[in-house]
C-alpha cells in the first residue's frame, strides 16, 4: 500500500478560488459546493491544492491565474468553471487529478525538471527571477470546464510590464555581478533624494540581490520621514474580494501612500449575476465583508443563507428564521461596530449605497436583506423594490472613483475593510457601462 | 535545579518529535525538494524584496513597553516578600506603578495609542 | 502538594496529553465551522487528522531572498515553546517540573511565541507575512503587561512563584472568585498570545494568511499545531492559577484538572469563532488604558487582602 495515496485519499481538499468578471454565479455554485463538501477555501496559494477560476476565459487574467499556479505546492490540481452549472462534476473530476498519485508525482518530476532547466538558463543570461518562469505544460492537472475545452496554461509573464516596476533585469543569480540598484523601477528619485542617494550604492550594490529581485527603495512619507516602498498589488487572485478588482499599492509598512484602482478583464461580459433582484446579492456581500473582518464563522453562515435564498426565491419559514438569527447575531457584535467605526467615510454627492463609514455600509446591507426576508409573505415584493442592477453599475463605478482617495494613508486593514464594504460589483458595471476602462 | 534538567530532556523530545515530523513528510511526501516559487501577491509579480525599512507608527508604546516591562523584574522578587515585608512593600511597589501609570496616561493624552 | 516527577514517563503524559488537547481544539474549531457552514458536525472530527495528512504529503516551498533558517526556525519554535511552557503545568498533583520561579518560567517560554511569529512573518520575504509579523508585535506590546500583571496577582495571592503553591493557597477560594479581574485579564491575554480568536490579524485573512501565508506542507503542520498547541496549554494554565488546581470532589485530581482545562480550552476555541478580528490601532489603547489600570488595581487590592490576612 502506497503511503502517500493513503494520505491523499484522507486529506481534506483546501481550494483557491480566483473569480474573473463574469464568474459569479460560477463562484456562487462553487461555494456552495465547497461549503456541502466540507473542503476548506484558501486564503493564499500556499495552502492550496486546487485551483478553482470561475467564470469565462479571460487574457488579461491569465498571467494572475499563470503566477498563482505557480505559487502552489503540489499535490494541485486546476480546474475552470465558467458557469454556474456543472461545478460539482468538475471539481470531482479536479479531486481525481488530485487523488491520481503517479501523475501528481510525475507533474512534480516534471516541475523541478523545469525548475533546473531555468536556473541552468538564467545563469546564463542573466535572467535571475527563477519564480515566475514560464509553465509551458498543457493539462498540467487541468480539469476544463465549462464550454471552452481549451487549455488555460501557458500563459508568459516575463513580458509583464505592469507600471513599469522592472523585474530585477541584469540581474544574476547568485552571480555575485554587484549590479547596481534597480534599473527600469519607477520610484521617485527625483524628489530629494541626494542626500541618501549613496546610501543604497554602499547598502546593496555590491551584493547580488536574491533570486534576482530588487531591494525596496526609499521615498517620503505622509509623516515627513523617508522610508522604503513596496509596490503590492491586490487583487485580482485574492481570497474574499471582488471580482477583477485590481488596487496597485505603493505601500510603506502596511500603510498605503499611493493607490490605483482598475478592473481587469471582463470586456466580453454582456450581463450581470446580481441583475435578478433579491437578497442574496446583498448577503453576498455581507458574507464577504465578514470573512475580510475576521468572523469567519458568521461568514460562512452567510454563504449558506445565500445560498439557500438562491435556491428557494420565496424562501421557507425555516430559511427565514435562519436568516434572521444570523442578521440579529452579526447586528449584535459590538466588537465588528467597533473596529469598522469611521472607516472609509464617502458623504456628498456619492450614491446611496456608498454613503457613510464602513459601519453604515454593512449595515446597510443587512437591513437589505431584513427588508427583503423579514416578514413573511411579503417577501417576493419586497425583493423586487432593490435597486436595478445599473444603480449597482452606478454604484460600482463611483466606488472605483473613489477607492484610490478613500485608501490612501490607511492601513492594510482597513483598505481591505473599506473595499469589502464597497464591494464594487464590476460585472454590473462592464455590462451596464461598457466605456469604461480603468478605475 | 533538577528542574530545569527535565526542561533539557523536554526540549530535546521536542526536537526530535519535530525531527520525526519533518522525516515522516520526507518520506510520504511528494517531492523532497521545496519548490521555489515568488510570494503571492494576489497574483500581481514581485517587484521587490519586501523585507524592507518598515515604518512602525506604534513606535512610541514599544518605547513605554521597554519601560514598563523592565518594571516586571522587580514585580517578580517583590511577590515573594510582600508579606514578610508588610504594608511598606505595597507602598512602595504601587507608588512605583502609580508614577509609571501617570506616564502612561500623559502618553496615552499625547496620542501614543492612536496612530492611524 | 504537586510533585514534580521528571520521569520520561510523565514527559511522555505531558506531550500526549498536550498534543490531545491541540487536536481537541482544532476538532472544536472545526465542529463550530462545520455549524455555521449547516454542514455534518460528526465529520468535524476527523477534520485535523485529514488536514494533518494533506500538510505532511503537500511539498515545501521557498520564496527567492527568503531567509530560510529564521523562516522553518520561527515556526518550529511555536510547538517547543508551547511544550516547554507546559513543563510547570500540574496535572492534578504532579507537573513535570514544579520549578520555584513556575510563574516566571512559563511567561518566559510563552513569550517565545513572540518571537517565532515575527521569526515566520520575516523569514518568508513577503509583504503579508512581513505585515503579518508587525501585527503580532504591536498586539503583544498590547496585551502583554496586563498578562504579566494576571499572572503577578496570581503569584502575589499565594505569596510564591510556585505554580505548586498557588494551587496549595487556592484550598479554601478559587482565585477565580478572589481576583475575578485578573482571571478575565489573563483569559483575554491566553487568545492574544496564541492569536486566536479575535486577536488573529497576525495570520487574518485580510493579509492572506499574514505570517502563515507562505509556509506550506510540513512546515505549515508544524505551525498549526504548534499554535493550538499554545492555545491548549495556555488555557491549561489557567487551571492551577485561578481554578483552584485539580480540586474537586469524588473524581481524582487529574480527572479534574483535564476537565477544567478542557472547559476553558472550550471557551477560548468558542470565543474565536463567535468574535470578529479586533484591529490592534483599536485595542492599543484599551489594552493600555483599560485592562493594564485594571489588572493593577486588582493586584494592589489582593497584596492588601495578603497583608490583612
Amino acid at each position: 500500500m502506497d503511503v502517500t495515496g493513503w494520505l491523499l485519499a484522507r486529506a481534506r481538499p483546501c481550494a483557491f478560488v480566483v473569480t474573473a468578471v463574469g464568474g459569479t454565479g460560477a463562484r456562487v455554485a462553487v461555494e456552495r459546493e465547497l461549503r456541502e463538501r466540507g473542503w476548506r477555501q484558501a486564503a493564499a496559494p500556499g495552502e492550496a491544492d486546487l485551483l478553482v477560476v470561475c467564470g469565462p476565459e479571460d487574457a488579461e487574467l491569465a498571467d494572475a491565474v499563470e503566477r498563482v499556479w505557480e505559487q502552489m505546492p503540489g499535490p494541485r490540481a486546476r480546474v475552470r468553471v465558467a458557469g454556474g452549472d456543472g461545478a460539482a462534476p468538475l471539481l470531482d473530476s479536479a479531486r481525481g487529478h488530485l487523488l491520481d498519485v503517479d501523475r501528481q508525482r510525475r507533474q512534480a518530476a516534471e516541475r523541478d525538471a523545469r525548475a533546473r532547466e531555468r536556473a541552468q538558463r538564467s545563469d546564463g543570461d542573466g535572467h535571475g527571477n527563477a519564480g515566475h518562469g514560464r509553465d509551458e505544460s498543457p493539462g498540467d492537472g487541468g480539469a476544463q470546464g465549462g464550454g471552452d475545452g481549451k487549455s488555460e496554461g501557458g500563459g508568459d509573464d516575463h513580458g509583464d510590464a505592469d507600471g513599469g516596476h522592472g523585474q530585477g533585469d541584469g540581474h544574476g543569480n547568485g552571480g555575485g555581478d554587484g549590479a547596481g540598484q534597480d534599473d527600469g523601477h519607477g520610484h521617485g528619485s527625483g524628489d530629494g533624494d541626494s542626500d541618501d542617494g549613496h546610501g543604497h550604492g554602499h547598502d546593496h550594490g555590491g551584493m547580488s540581490m536574491p533570486g534576482g529581485i530588487p531591494m525596496a527603495d526609499r521615498g517620503p512619507d505622509r509623516d515627513g520621514l523617508r522610508l522604503d516602498r513596496l509596490h503590492v498589488h491586490l487583487g485580482p487572485a485574492l481570497a474574499d474580494w471582488p471580482a477583477g478588482l485590481r488596487l496597485r499599492l505603493t505601500l510603506q509598512g502596511d500603510v498605503v501612500q499611493e493607490a490605483e484602482a482598475e478592473i481587469v478583464g471582463g470586456t466580453a461580459v454582456a450581463s450581470a449575476f446580481w441583475d435578478v433582484p433579491g437578497p442574496a446579492a446583498d448577503l453576498d456581500s455581507a458574507q464577504r465583508f465578514l470573512a475580510v473582518a475576521g468572523w469567519s464563522a458568521a461568514a460562512e453562515a452567510g454563504r449558506r443563507w445565500r445560498d439557500a435564498l438562491l435556491a428557494e426565491p420565496g424562501p421557507g419559514e425555516p430559511t427565514r428564521r435562519g436568516v434572521l438569527r444570523w442578521l440579529r447575531r452579526v447586528r449584535r457584535s459590538r466588537v465588528l461596530r467597533w473596529s469598522t467605526d469611521g472607516l472609509g467615510r464617502i458623504g456628498g454627492s456619492a450614491p446611496d449605497p456608498l454613503r457613510g463609514d464602513v459601519t453604515d455600509r454593512w449595515a446597510r446591507l443587512l437591513d437589505g436583506v431584513e427588508a427583503a426576508v423579514g416578514a413573511p409573505g411579503v417577501s417576493d415584493a419586497a425583493g423586487r423594490d432593490r435597486p436595478a442592477s445599473d444603480s449597482r453599475a452606478q454604484a460600482a463605478e463611483a466606488a472605483l472613483d473613489l477607492l484610490p482617495s478613500l485608501v490612501t494613508g490607511r492601513e492594510l486593514a482597513a483598505v481591505r475593510l473599506t473595499v469589502a464594504s464597497l464591494d464594487p460589483d464590476a460585472e454590473a458595471l462592464r455590462a451596464h457601462v461598457p466605456g469604461r476602462s480603468h478605475g | 535545579m533538577e528542574g530545569f534538567g527535565a526542561a533539557l530532556a523536554l526540549a530535546l523530545a521536542m526536537g526530535a518529535l519535530l525531527l520525526c515530523v519533518h522525516g515522516l513528510a520526507a518520506v510520504v511526501g511528494l517531492g523532497r525538494a521545496p519548490v521555489s516559487g515568488g510570494p503571492f501577491l494576489s497574483g500581481g509579480a514581485v517587484s521587490e524584496h519586501a523585507v524592507s525599512r518598515y515604518h512602525v507608527r506604534w513606535y512610541a508604546v514599544a518605547m513605554l513597553f521597554l519601560a514598563f516591562d523592565m518594571e516586571m523584574v522587580f514585580m517578580y522578587p517583590w511577590v515573594l516578600v510582600v508579606v514578610s515585608t508588610g504594608a511598606t512593600a505595597v507602598v512602595e511597589m504601587f507608588a512605583f506603578l502609580a508614577v509609571l501609570m501617570a506616564a502612561v496616561v500623559y502618553a496615552w493624552r499625547e496620542g501614543a495609542f492612536r496612530w492611524t | 502538594m504537586v510533585e514534580g516527577d521528571a520521569s520520561p514517563l510523565s514527559l511522555l503524559t505531558l506531550l500526549v496529553l498536550v498534543g490531545v488537547l491541540a487536536y481537541a481544539a482544532a476538532a472544536g474549531s472545526a465542529l463550530l465551522h462545520a455549524r455555521a457552514a449547516g454542514t455534518a458536525p460528526v465529520a468535524a472530527l476527523a477534520v485535523p487528522a485529514r488536514e494533518s495528512a494533506r500538510l505532511l504529503v503537500q511539498r515545501r516551498r521557498t520564496v527567492p531572498g527568503a531567509d530560510a533558517l529564521l523562516w522553518r526556525l520561527g515556526g518550529a519554535l511555536l510547538p517547543v515553546a508551547a511544550a516547554l511552557a507546559a513543563l510547570v503545568v500540574p496535572l492534578g498533583s504532579t507537573a513535570v517540573s514544579d520549578l520555584s520561579v513556575g510563574v516566571v518560567w512559563f511567561n518566559a517560554m510563552e513569550v517565545l511565541a513572540w518571537c517565532a511569529v515575527w521569526l515566520l512573518g520575516w523569514g518568508a520575504n513577503s509583504v503579508w507575512g512581513l505585515v503579518g509579523g508587525y501585527r503580532f508585535l504591536i498586539q503583544g506590546l498590547s496585551y502583554e503587561l496586563p498578562h504579566m500583571f494576571a499572572l503577578i496577582t496570581a503569584a502575589l495571592g499565594a505569596g510564591s512563584l510556585r505554580v505548586g503553591d498557588i494551587v496549595a493557597a487556592q484550598e479554601g477560594v478559587w482565585f477565580a472568585v478572589l481576583m475575578p479581574a485578573a482571571f478575565a485579564v489573563y483569559l483575554v491575554s491566553a487568545l492574544a498570545m496564541a492569536f486566536w480568536g479575535p486577536f488573529d490579524a497576525p495570520v487574518g485573512r485580510d493579509l492572506a494568511g499574514g505570517a502563515s501565508a507562505e509556509p506550506t506542507g510540513v512546515d505549515r503542520l508544524v505551525l498549526l499545531a504548534g499554535r493550538y498547541m499554545l492555545l491548549a496549554v495556555v488555557a491549561a494554565m489557567a487551571v492551577p492559577l485561578f481554578l483552584g488546581g485539580g480540586a474537586g470532589p469524588i473524581l481524582p485530581a487529574w480527572a479534574w484538572s483535564l476537565f477544567k482545562t478542557a472547559l476553558v480550552l472550550g471557551l477560548l476555541v468558542w470565543i474565536g469563532h463567535r468574535v470578529p478580528t479586533v484591529r490592534m490601532d483599536r485595542f492599543t489603547e484599551v489594552g493600555w488604558m483599560v485592562l493594564l489600570p485594571l489588572s493593577l488595581l486588582q493586584a494592589l487590592v489582593v497584596s492588601v487582602l495578603v497583608l490583612a490576612r
